[in-house]
C-alpha cells in the first residue's frame, strides 16, 4: 500500500517537475499582465508565450505539450479578455509549424535559431492578423500587430535565455537536437 | 553517430509516439478552432466561466500590482528629475492663469445657481464614484481592457463609465464579485456616443485598436475643427453627460486624440450614474388617431394593478415642456 502511496507522490512530483517550463510561461504570462506600462505605452509587451511554444517545440517538445499550448492560449485569451479560443489556436498553429520545421534547427547556433524564431514571429503575426480580421468581420489594422512580433523578436534572445536555463534542469541532453 | 541516434529516439520514439504526439496537437487545434466558432456565434456565451477565473485570479494579479506601480513610479520619477526646472515654470504660469479663472468660475456658478432656482429646473442626474486599482493591464494587439479590484460587491455594473485624473478611460464590459474587466476607448469593440464641443455635433467614437479612435456617423457635410473639445453625452444613458474625452486630432479622416493618452493611471474611478428621467422615458400618450401600440411593445411603461411599474411614480419629476414656456 505504501509502495503504491510512495510511487504516486514520486509520479506526481516528477509530472510538476515535468511542467515546469508551463508553470514558468504561465508566470512570465502573469507578470506581463502587471499594470507597468514601460515605454509609456508606446512600444507593447512582447508576446513571451509564443517565444515559449516556440522554444519547447524546438528543444523539447515532451516539456511543453500540445496540451500545454492549449492551456497557454487559453489562460491569455481569458486574461486577456479577447475571444475564448482565439489566442489558443494561433499558439498551436505556431507550435505545429514549429515542430514541422523542426529538423532545420539541427544544430544550429544562437543566431540560427533566432532566424528561425523571426520567421515564425513575422508568420503568427500574418496569421494572426488573418483570424483576427475574419472574427471581427472588419480588416485589422497591421501596425499593432508587427509592433508586438518585433519587440518578441527583440527580446527572445533573452528569453531563450532564461528558458535554457529551465531546461537546465530537466534534461542534460545537448541542446541541439 | 551514436549521439545522433539517441536524439532521434527522443523525438520520434517510434511511429506511433510520433502520430499520436501530432494527433493531440491536431485535435487539440481543432478544440480550439471549435470553440473560436462557438464564442463567435455566441458572443458572451463563456462570460461566467471567465468572470469566475478572473475573479480567482484577481487575489494573485493584485500581489503583482502593488510593486509594479512602485516601479512605474520610480521609473516616471527618473525621467521628470531632468524636466523639474521647466515644469516648475509652466506650472507657476498655469497657476497664475488658473487663479484668475477662478474667480470667473464663481460668479458663474452663482449666476447659474440662480438661474436654475428660477427655472426651477430639475437637479442635475446624479453620480457617485467608486475608486479602484488597476490590476492587470491586458493591451494586446486585439484587446484593449483592464482589470480593475473592484466588482459588483462593490456595485459595479456593466455600462459604467471609467474615468482617471485626465478624462474618461472606457467602460466596464464584465463584473465579478471582486473584480471587473473594463474595455478601453482604443479597443475594437468600444463605440461611445460622443459630443464634439462649439459645433455641438454629436457622432459614435469607435476604437480600431489604434491610439486614437475614429468618430463615425458625423452627419453628412459636418464639419469639424482639429481641436476641438470632445465631450460624452447622455445618449443611450450609458454615461452621464459632459466627460472630458479628449479633442479632434489633425488628420484626413476624424479621429480623437484621448486626454488619458497610451499611459494609463494605478487608479481609477468608476461612475455610477443613475439617469434622471427624461421625456423620452415617460409613458408614452397616444396620440388621437394612432395606431394603438402592439400588444408587448409598451409593456414596461403600463402599470398592471399587482406590479405598479417602475416609471409610474417617477413621472411627475419630469418638466413638462409646455410649463417652461412663457405664457
Amino acid at each position: 500500500m505504501l509502495e503504491y502511496l510512495q510511487i504516486g507522490i514520486a509520479w506526481g512530483a516528477r509530472q510538476i517537475w515535468q511542467s515546469l517550463p508551463l508553470l514558468v510561461t504561465l508566470a512570465a504570462l502573469l507578470l506581463a499582465l502587471a499594470p507597468l506600462n514601460l515605454f509609456q505605452g508606446y512600444a507593447p509587451a512582447p508576446d513571451i508565450v509564443l517565444a515559449s511554444v516556440f522554444f519547447w517545440a524546438i528543444f523539447g517538445p515532451q516539456f511543453l505539450p500540445a496540451w500545454a499550448v492549449f492551456a497557454l492560449g487559453l489562460t491569455q485569451d481569458i486574461a486577456t479578455g479577447g475571444p475564448i479560443g482565439f489566442w489558443a489556436l494561433v499558439y498551436l498553429l505556431a507550435y505545429g509549424f514549429a515542430l514541422s520545421q523542426r529538423v532545420f534547427f539541427f544544430g544550429r547556433t544562437v543566431p540560427g535559431v533566432w532566424l528561425g524564431f523571426i520567421i515564425v514571429a513575422l508568420v503568427t503575426a500574418f496569421v494572426t492578423w488573418i483570424v483576427g480580421s475574419t472574427y471581427f468581420s472588419r480588416w485589422l489594422p497591421v501596425a499593432p500587430i508587427l509592433m508586438q512580433a518585433l519587440v518578441s523578436i527583440a527580446v527572445f534572445p533573452l528569453a531563450a535565455k532564461a528558458f535554457f536555463f529551465v531546461r537546465g534542469f530537466l534534461t542534460t541532453a545537448r541542446e541541439g537536437l | 553517430m551514436a549521439w545522433d541516434r539517441k536524439r532521434r529516439r527522443g523525438f520520434e520514439s517510434g511511429p506511433f509516439g510520433f502520430i499520436t504526439q501530432n494527433l493531440s496537437l491536431a485535435f487539440l487545434t481543432a478544440v480550439a478552432f471549435a470553440v473560436l466558432v462557438v464564442t463567435r456565434a455566441q458572443d458572451g456565451i463563456f462570460d461566467g466561466v471567465r468572470e469566475t477565473i478572473t475573479d480567482a485570479g484577481a487575489p494573485v494579479l493584485e500581489v503583482v500590482a502593488a510593486p509594479a506601480a512602485e516601479v512605474k513610479r520610480l521609473g516616471d520619477g527618473v525621467t521628470s528629475i531632468f524636466s523639474v526646472y521647466e515644469e516648475n515654470q509652466k506650472l507657476r504660469e498655469e497657476n497664475a492663469r488658473l487663479r484668475s479663472n477662478l474667480t470667473e468660475l464663481a460668479e458663474l456658478q452663482r449666476k447659474t445657481k440662480r438661474y436654475e432656482e428660477l427655472l426651477k429646473i430639475r437637479p442635475d442626474d446624479q453620480v457617485t464614484f467608486v475608486a479602484a486599482r488597476v490590476i492587470a493591464d491586458a493591451t494586446g494587439p486585439f484587446a484593449r481592457t483592464v482589470l480593475v479590484n473592484a466588482g459588483r460587491e462593490q456595485g459595479l455594473t456593466k455600462g459604467q463609465a471609467v474615468v482617471d485624473e485626465h478624462g474618461l478611460l472606457g467602460r466596464v464590459v464584465t463584473t465579478g464579485n471582486r473584480s471587473a474587466r473594463v474595455l478601453l476607448l482604443t479597443d475594437l469593440n468600444s463605440r461611445i456616443p460622443v459630443l464634439i464641443e462649439g459645433s455641438n455635433l454629436k457622432a459614435i467614437m469607435v476604437g480600431d485598436n489604434s491610439g486614437q479612435p475614429m468618430l463615425e456617423y458625423l452627419p453628412p457635410g459636418s464639419r469639424i475643427t482639429a481641436g476641438a473639445r470632445i465631450v460624452t453625452t447622455a445618449d443611450g444613458k450609458m454615461f452621464p453627460p459632459g466627460i472630458a474625452v479628449g479633442t479632434v486630432a489633425e488628420g484626413k479622416s476624424p479621429r480623437v486624440k484621448l486626454f488619458t493618452g497610451e499611459s494609463r493611471a494605478d487608479f481609477v474611478r468608476i461612475l455610477k450614474f443613475t439617469p434622471s428621467l427624461d421625456v423620452d422615458d415617460a409613458a408614452p400618450e397616444p396620440l388621437p388617431g394612432a395606431q394603438p401600440p402592439k400588444e408587448g411593445a409598451a409593456q414596461p411603461t403600463t402599470a398592471t394593478p399587482g406590479q405598479p411599474a417602475a416609471t409610474a411614480p417617477r413621472r411627475p419629476k419630469t418638466t413638462p415642456v409646455a410649463a417652461l414656456m412663457p405664457g
